[in-house]
């Protein structure tokens, strides 16, 4: 699997993953660094208004319904970016028919989608905290919610991951999967709005924030540690699903 | 021991309907360059396809190196190096990267990279992105992964395609030295002269079936000369020859008889001119190898 997991870095050479995986994290916070400055006063009436205990706690919320929705496009494209190099390259062919079990080969691209979008959420959650201290957030840096905001995505996308990369893999052309990802997430957005089809598991990024507004303000989100378990589990089931029938495909 | 390489026995493969390999039962021995021939589409690349794994037997079954292909597909493939088709490249890479990417997967000491890329001739341009390349250096690129394992069997699926006279020949010499350090290799092409040049065995499939199976020597054997005779009177001549035991036949405006040798073609010409018969030619005619794979294939499949 080592073998496998160096291969696979060496084919991502010059691929325009770095840009993807910085695209979404650069995008949001240059976002919120001109909400806080140039809105600065509005922000603040609406932190108020909202009873925001810090400024930090309203970012928190704040980013999290650009984040769910960047976030599964991000995985998007970078799945598609990964099981791209293959199709390019003609290298179904050469590559199953070396002495490995593919299953292996799925897994460790599929790693490598996993490695990147972790890069990606670590790059937003420093980024927030960079942000918080440039413009002087008042308050100890709540490093448990910044922690929290961007892992839990990282888990929260595991069924959009598992789903778009099998597509990627498995259909030549990346227009359909790549279409199929833009949809669910912008459909994400709607079905997160409705008290029981945010349940649904394609509404979980945009919900998976440590801060929610609820009745009485911003608070913690008491659904996410549900939103994680049922995620992480249903992520390996199409995961296992996925590796399964690409094993089984026939090579054209 | 047993020296076969490869076995298939009853190799079918359908795609719905259609039936692109039917019943083929192939014979590699070690040490063989075998010479996989036919027309377009006549099921080479799905019969390549199968022995590699990457396709399913709809029936039949395949033993490799005495193994199953079934049960020890990656036992197997540790031992072979293939190219199938166009070949494969990752153009955001350069040629030493490409091989970099299977040396890694196969897990090869790192100074093979270096042997292959100068037995292909590519060191040149080895730092060269890839998608710059030409269609024969692509080609010769593929050629160089499939032999970075130094594999006991090396499959080549059309391995001259896109290539210039002079990298034909560089790589039929290579393919024919092969053998040498006890490799077997099978190498298809829809080109009957390249199979001519380098294949000490040949296997002819048409329509997915084996028409022809055995060494080359038996091919050549089948191009034995005949003799064309031009006579005035073609009926006349042939019941001649048949009242004394030559059987000959009249096709195309010419006698056409099994033997050459210079007493019996003078005797022929003795006979049918004594019968007051004008004889106006007389001629060895050998049959091409061309000529035999039409025949044996039939108009119909080739284009």
């Amino acid at each position: 699997m080592k073998h496998l997991l160096k291969a696979d870095k060496i084919k991502l050479k010059r691929s325009s993953l770095p840009i993807i995986i910085l695209l979404v994290p650069f995008l949001i916070l240059a976002y919120e660094l001109v909400n806080l400055t140039y809105r600065g006063d509005f922000v603040e009436k609406q932190a108020e208004m909202f009873q925001a205990d810090s400024m930090w706690t309203y970012l928190l919320y704040d980013n999290s319904l650009l984040f769910g929705l960047g976030f599964p496009l991000a995985a998007t494209l970078a799945a598609s970016i990964i099981a791209n190099v293959e199709h390019q390259a003609n290298g179904w062919k050469q590559t199953l028919s070396l002495p490995i079990s593919r299953v292996r080969v799925y897994l460790s691209k599929f790693s490598w989608l996993f490695i990147s979008l972790f890069f990606s959420t670590t790059i937003f959650m420093l980024g927030m905290f960079l942000l918080g201290n440039m413009l002087g957030f008042e308050g100890r840096t709540p490093w448990k919610y910044l922690i929290g905001d961007s892992y839990s995505m990282l888990v929260v996308i595991l069924p959009i991951m598992s789903v778009q990369f099998w597509l990627s893999m498995t259909v030549k052309n990346q227009a359909f999967s790549i279409l199929i990802g833009a949809v669910s997430s912008m459909m994400g957005l709607f079905l997160a709005a409705a008290q029981t089809t945010r349940w649904f598991p394609l509404a979980y990024p945009s919900q998976a924030s440590t801060v929610i507004l609820q009745y009485e303000g911003l608070g913690y989100n008491q659904d996410l540690s549900a939103y994680l378990v049922i995620s992480f589990c249903l992520g390996i089931i199409l995961l296992v699903l996925g590796s399964i029938q690409f094993a089984k495909r026939e090579v054209k | 021991m047993n020296d076969q390489i490869i076995v298939t026995d009853n190799l079918t493969k359908k795609f719905k309907k259609n039936i692109s390999v039917d019943g083929i039962n192939m014979s590699i021995e070690r040490g063989q360059i075998y010479g996989f021939l036919g027309p377009n589409g006549a099921g080479k690349t799905t019969t390549i396809r199968m022995l590699l794994g990457l396709i399913k037997p709809t029936k039949g079954n395949i033993k490799i190196f005495n193994q199953n292909l079934n049960k020890n597909r990656i036992q197997i493939l540790q031992r072979i190096g293939s190219l199938v088709e166009s070949p494969t490249y990752y153009g955001n890479l350069t040629g030493r990267e490409n091989l970099e990417a299977v040396r890694r997967l196969r897990n090869i000491p790192e100074k093979r990279v270096h042997e292959v890329l100068e037995i292909v001739r590519l060191t040149k341009v080895a730092n060269r992105l890839t998608k710059e390349y030409s269609l024969g250096m692509k080609q010769r690129l593929g050629i160089a992964s499939a032999l970075l394992s130094e594999p006991d069997l090396l499959i080549l699926d059309e391995p001259t395609n896109g290539l210039d006279p002079s990298g034909i020949q560089e790589i039929r010499e290579l393919i024919k030295q092969l053998p040498e350090s006890g490799m077997s290799v099978l190498v298809s092409s829809h080109l009957l002269s390249e199979i001519d040049q380098m294949a000490t065995e040949v296997g002819i499939i048409n329509n997915g079936k084996m028409i022809f199976q055995d060494s080359i020597d038996r091919l050549r054997h089948k191009r034995k000369p005949i003799l064309k005779v031009g006579v005035s009177d073609g009926r006349e001549s042939h019941s001649i020859l048949k009242g004394k035991g030559i059987s000959s036949q009249w096709k195309n405006d010419y006698l056409w008889l099994e033997e050459t040798k210079p007493e019996f073609v003078s005797e022929i010409n003795a006979t049918l001119v004594q019968s007051g018969i004008s004889v106006y030619r007389l001629e060895e005619v050998t049959k091409s190898l061309e000529d035999i794979f039409l025949e044996l294939t039939g108009t119909e499949g080739s284009l």
